[in-house]
């Protein structure tokens, strides 16, 4: 006997409904969660870290610091450590005895750790051409010291770590790579980070032109860091970067100088002599 | 700097390019089982042994077998459901196209051989582990097995006119 025919209907089992609208749904609640968990872990460590004495702190990231890999240069460091301390002794209350060391990269950079230690790269070093563009560039780290952007750095980046974890936990490492990760970086954790940047910035300022009676230099590194940023970047920069684009910082630099006319005094030739006193400790 | 933003542009690229592409893939694919469903329409496909079914003048194994993977945006979306659990639709659509795709390749195999129909059918699924660095699986493998038969009864040559 012939069956009986008709229209095939298996629809059923591959619904019309859009997945865009799934996608946004559920990105959009990932997000709010992400968002809402960062900000909950920042807080808390931040409020821990908050209450630490700057010797407690020390004592914690001593160890720290000490497994970083440094260059053994001791004639660089005392250099570096002799400009530092000129710094801090315009700085009354400073909290601490800031120490230095010296980073093997290539990449001119400085970085404030939590403890009171400045690492100043290898890059850096050979980049600068005067004792004033190097002393701008650790007083802007004092800044960061000064405001105490460390520890709300280190809140902020342990908040980071934990909500990836978990989120590689929880996917298996499916969407770690995802925009909802890029984006969130970029837009939310990086424009507080330049904002850090900015009064780290006038904090430096006030300071080299306190302990040298001037600002002159003071912008040198960031026309060479200008001078290095590709010019089709820059949108992108102004946006993604932890730091403001050079062109702007270079412009609210020269507002505050000229705010306190300082300028039109010889600068320092580098590298200088090392001072025989006054030399570091070992971190 | 630049690695940042050339991993978000291969991230927005991928999931574009996954969605794009996959919902593409996808119509043109429905489109293509619809009709070939319909042209097989009076084919029988049934997943038990008739008892009445008269006399059988041959029979032979035939399978269909079909492997699918997700597309960028897809995997995403399931990502995504697997923290917040519910129907992940963006599988259902793919694992259905899988599955008819299967029928369909089983049914033209028995018809290329000349049988009239497939009886005993059964469906397996099996995923494929991905070989790279990537976790995870690389696709699934929706296979469907059963047994022509050729009748001997004067009905056939009836029924495959048809």
């Amino acid at each position: 006997m012939k069956p009986k025919m008709r229209e095939p209907n298996p629809e059923v089992n591959s619904p019309k409904e859009s997945l865009l609208d799934d996608f946004l749904i559920l990105g959009g609640a990932l997000v709010v969660f992400l968002a809402v968990m960062y900000f909950g872990f920042s807080f808390m460590i931040g409020a821990i870290l908050e209450r630490l004495q700057p010797e407690h702190e020390r004592r914690i990231f001593q160890t720290f610091v000490q497994v970083v890999p440094q260059v053994e240069d001791k004639k660089q460091r005392f250099r570096v450590q002799a400009v530092i301390d000129g710094l801090t002794a315009q700085w009354e209350e400073a909290p601490l005895a800031y120490q230095s060391f010296i980073l093997d990269d290539a990449a001119p950079n400085a970085f404030a750790f939590p403890g009171g230690y400045i690492g100043v790269t290898t890059g850096l070093l050979d980049l600068v051409e005067s004792e004033n563009e190097l002393a701008f560039v650790l007083a802007h780290e004092l800044g960061h010291f000064k405001h105490r952007h460390h520890i709300q750095g280190l809140s902020q980046n342990l908040s980071w770590m934990i909500v990836q974890a978990f989120f590689q936990m929880a996917t298996g490492g499916s969407v770690s790579q995802t925009m909802v990760f890029e984006f969130f970086e970029m837009f939310s954790l990086r424009k507080n980070q330049r904002a850090h940047e900015t009064q780290a910035d006038e904090f430096g300022l006030a300071l080299v032109a306190k302990r040298y009676g001037h600002t002159r230099g003071s912008i040198h590194f960031f026309q060479k860091m200008k001078d290095q940023s590709p010019e089709n970047l820059k949108l992108f920069e102004k946006f993604a970067s932890s730091h403001p684009l050079p062109e702007e910082r270079i412009a609210q630099l020269q507002k505050w100088a000229d705010e306190k006319s300082q300028n039109g005094t010889p600068l320092i030739p580098w590298p200088s002599e090392p001072p025989q006193e006054n030399q570091p400790s070992e971190p | 700097m630049t690695d940042a933003l050339s991993s978000l542009l291969i991230t927005v690229f991928l999931f574009f390019l996954g969605y794009v592409s996959g919902s593409l893939v996808e119509k043109r694919h429905f489109k293509s089982i619809r009709e070939r469903e319909l042209r097989t329409r009076g084919f029988v496909v049934c997943n038990f042994v008739p008892k009445n079914q008269g006399p059988v003048a041959g029979s032979m194994l035939v399978t269909g077998s079909v492997v699918v993977s997700l597309d960028y945006f897809k995997r995403i979306l399931a990502g995504l459901r697997f923290i917040f659990g519910g129907r992940v639709k963006s599988f259902e659509t793919l694992l259905d196209r899988a599955r008819r795709e299967a029928v369909l390749r089983m049914k033209a195999q028995a018809q290329k051989n000349g049988y009239d129909a497939v009886i005993n059918v059964r469906m397996e699924t099996s995923s494929i582990a991905s070989a790279g660095a990537q976790k995870g699986n690389a696709g699934v493998e929706v296979l469907v097995f059963g047994t022509a038969i050729r009748r001997a009864d004067p009905l056939r040559q009836e029924q495959t006119s048809s």
